[in-house]
C-alpha cells in the first residue's frame, strides 16, 4: 500500500493507521493493567504464606521434643494471626483475609496468636506441652512435656512448704548452705505473704514475731492435712555455669503420675519466668522416698505419697547469675505452676 | 495500490486479516503472561507426608512414649495401644474435610477422619470409561489418593518385630 497515493488515499490510509494506533494503544493498556494487577494482588502470596505456616506448624507439633522456629516474612506487609487451628493472613489494612488450617493436638495446649499488627518475623515454638506463636521472650527449650502425665493440670488447694535446712540438723553448715537456707527461706516468705485464696499454704517452720518464717526452727508438731508437700532446695553443683531445675518425685507411689504432672507444671513455670536468669536444663526424677524426703518427719502426712522436691538452680553460681537470689520471682513461678492450666 | 471497487474490497480483506492477526497476538501474549502468573498451590503430597511423619513421631499417635524417661520411640507396643490412641484428637484440623486416611499396621487397621474417608471412598474408586480406558476422577471436586508404605517396630508380647505400616490417604482437590 502506498502511503501517499493521492489525497483520497492519504485520508483513507490515515483512518487505517489511526485504527491501528488505537488498537495498539488499547492492547498496551490492557497488558499493562493486567501485569500491574497481577503485581498488586497479594492473594497468592497470602495463600502461599498461610499454607507454608500451616505446614510448618504441623511439623513443629509433630516433633516429639521442643522446637523453636523463626519465620521471616519481611518481604510482605501482612498481619498474621493464629486463631483456632487457622493461620490467617490479612493485608496492611486488616482486610482481605486468607486462611488455611493446621492440625492441633488436643493433648497439647494450643495458644492462639490474635495479632493485629504487621508481622515481619514470627517465632513458632513447641515448649513442653505448649504450642505457641510469637512470645516475645526467648523460648524455654528445656520445658518438659506435661501431657504425657495426663491432660488435666493439677491444681492443689493445700500445700505444705518445707525448707529442709534447719538448726536441728547436726553438723557444720557451710557458707553456701547458709546462702541456700537464706534464699529458700525467702521463697517460703514470699509464699507465706502470698494472698491467693485458691491455695492454702502451710509451713514446716514457725512464724516469728515479725510475721516471717523462722527458718532456724522446725515444727515437731502435727500439721494440718495437705494435698502435696513441696520441698524447696537449691541445687549444689560444682560447675560455675550449669543451673538446672530438677524435681524429684517418689517412685512407685500411689499418686506417682499426679505428682509428676504437678512437678512438671512447677518446673515449666520456673523455666518460663521472665524475671529469672535462664536455666540450663531441667529434669523430673523418680526417686526413693528416703531420697525425696530425708528431713520431713511430720505426723499424719505420708511423705511417700505426694512429696515433690524442687531443686532450683545452683547455689555455687555467682550472685548475678544465681536464680536463688530472686526469691520473689521463684515464689511467683511456684504459685503460677500450682495454678497452671497448661 | 489497486484502484476501483475491486481494489477496495481486496484492501478490506488484507486489513481484516491484519486485525485478526493482532487479536491472535493479543491472546497469545495474554496466554503467556497468564502462564507465568501462579494462581494455585498444590500441597496435597506435602500435607500427606507431614501427616505420615506426624503419626509416626508425634507422642500421641503411633509412637510409644515412656514417661519415666520422657523419650519417644517410633514403635507400637501393642495392638491395644494402636487401637486405644485417639488419632482424631491428636491431629485435629479446622476443616473436617482436609484429609482422611486408612492406617494399617501389620493386620490392624484404623481410620483417621472416618466420616470423610467413607464419603470420599466412592469418589476415589469411581472410574470413567473413556475410549476403552478407565480413568479416575480428576479436577475440582475429586479426591487424590496417596499411598505410602513403610515399616514400624511392633512388640508382639515377647519380642520386637518389624511389621509393615501402610497408609491410604485421601486429600480433596482444591
Amino acid at each position: 500500500m502506498r502511503l501517499f497515493g493521492n489525497k483520497r488515499g492519504i485520508i483513507e490510509d490515515l483512518h487505517v493507521y489511526l485504527i491501528q494506533l488505537i488498537l495498539m494503544l488499547g492492547f498496551s493498556i490492557i497488558i499493562i493493567a493486567f501485569v500491574s494487577n497481577a503485581l498488586k494482588n497479594t492473594t497468592f502470596e497470602k495463600a502461599y504464606i498461610t499454607r507454608d505456616l500451616a505446614l510448618i506448624s504441623n511439623a513443629i507439633i509433630a516433633s516429639p521434643g521442643n522446637v523453636f522456629y523463626e519465620y521471616n516474612i519481611s518481604d510482605y506487609n501482612f498481619q498474621i494471626a493464629f486463631i483456632y487451628k487457622k493461620v490467617i493472613a490479612r493485608g496492611e489494612d486488616g482486610k482481605h483475609a486468607i486462611y488455611y488450617s493446621y492440625a492441633t493436638d488436643s493433648n497439647y495446649v494450643n495458644k492462639d496468636y490474635p495479632s493485629e499488627r504487621i508481622s515481619k518475623e514470627l517465632d513458632i515454638a513447641k515448649e513442653g506441652n505448649v504450642f505457641r506463636v510469637n512470645r516475645t521472650l526467648s523460648p524455654s527449650l528445656n520445658a518438659i512435656d506435661c501431657s504425657i502425665y495426663g491432660n488435666e493440670s493439677i491444681n492443689p488447694k493445700r500445700i505444705l512448704i518445707d525448707i529442709p535446712h534447719d538448726a536441728t540438723n547436726p553438723g557444720y553448715k557451710t557458707e553456701t548452705e547458709n546462702i541456700e537456707l537464706l534464699k529458700t527461706c525467702g521463697i517460703g516468705n514470699y509464699l507465706l505473704h502470698q494472698k491467693n485464696p485458691s491455695i492454702q499454704f502451710s509451713f514446716t517452720h514457725p512464724i516469728d514475731v515479725y510475721g516471717n518464717l523462722d527458718c532456724n526452727r522446725r515444727y515437731p508438731v502435727v500439721m494440718p492435712p495437705v494435698d502435696y508437700v513441696v520441698v524447696i532446695h537449691g541445687g549444689v553443683l560444682m560447675s560455675r555455669e550449669l543451673s538446672p531445675v530438677k524435681a524429684y518425685v517418689v517412685h512407685n507411689s500411689a499418686r506417682e503420675k499426679e505428682s509428676l504432672r504437678l512437678a512438671c507444671q512447677l518446673v515449666n513455670s520456673i523455666l518460663s519466668s521472665e524475671k529469672l536468669e535462664k536455666f540450663t536444663g531441667s529434669a523430673l526424677i523418680l526417686a526413693e522416698p528416703s531420697l525425696t524426703n530425708p528431713h520431713i518427719q511430720i505426723e499424719n502426712i505420708d511423705p511417700a505419697i505426694s512429696t515433690i522436691v524442687l531443686e532450683i538452680g545452683n547455689i555455687n553460681l555467682p550472685k548475678e547469675k544465681n536464680q536463688l537470689f530472686s526469691q520473689d520471682a521463684v515464689g511467683e513461678s511456684i504459685v503460677k505452676g500450682l495454678n497452671s492450666n497448661d | 495500490m489497486i484502484k476501483g471497487k475491486k481494489g477496495d474490497a481486496f484492501e478490506l480483506i488484507i486489513w481484516l486479516i491484519r486485525y485478526i492477526f493482532i487479536v491472535i497476538v493479543i491472546f497469545v501474549m495474554a496466554f503467556f503472561i497468564d502462564a507465568f502468573v501462579l494462581n494455585s498451590i498444590d500441597t496435597k503430597e506435602v500435607e500427606a507426608h507431614v501427616f505420615i511423619q506426624r503419626t509416626i513421631y508425634s507422642k500421641h499417635v503411633l509412637a510409644s512414649s515412656n514417661y519415666h524417661v520422657q523419650r519417644v520411640y517410633p514403635a507400637v507396643s501393642s495392638a491395644l495401644q494402636f487401637y486405644s490412641q485417639d488419632f482424631d484428637k491428636a491431629i485435629s484440623f479446622y476443616w473436617e474435610d482436609q484429609l482422611a486416611a486408612n492406617i494399617t499396621l501389620n493386620n490392624f487397621s484404623k481410620l483417621y477422619n472416618e466420616r470423610w474417608f467413607e464419603n470420599w471412598l466412592p469418589l476415589v474408586e469411581y472410574r470413567l470409561e473413556e475410549g476403552g480406558n478407565q480413568e479416575e476422577l480428576k479436577g475440582l471436586g475429586a479426591v487424590t489418593e496417596i499411598n505410602f508404605n513403610t515399616t514400624m517396630l511392633y512388640y508382639d508380647g515377647t519380642r520386637n518385630t518389624v511389621v509393615p505400616l501402610r497408609y491410604r490417604i485421601f486429600v480433596p482437590n482444591s
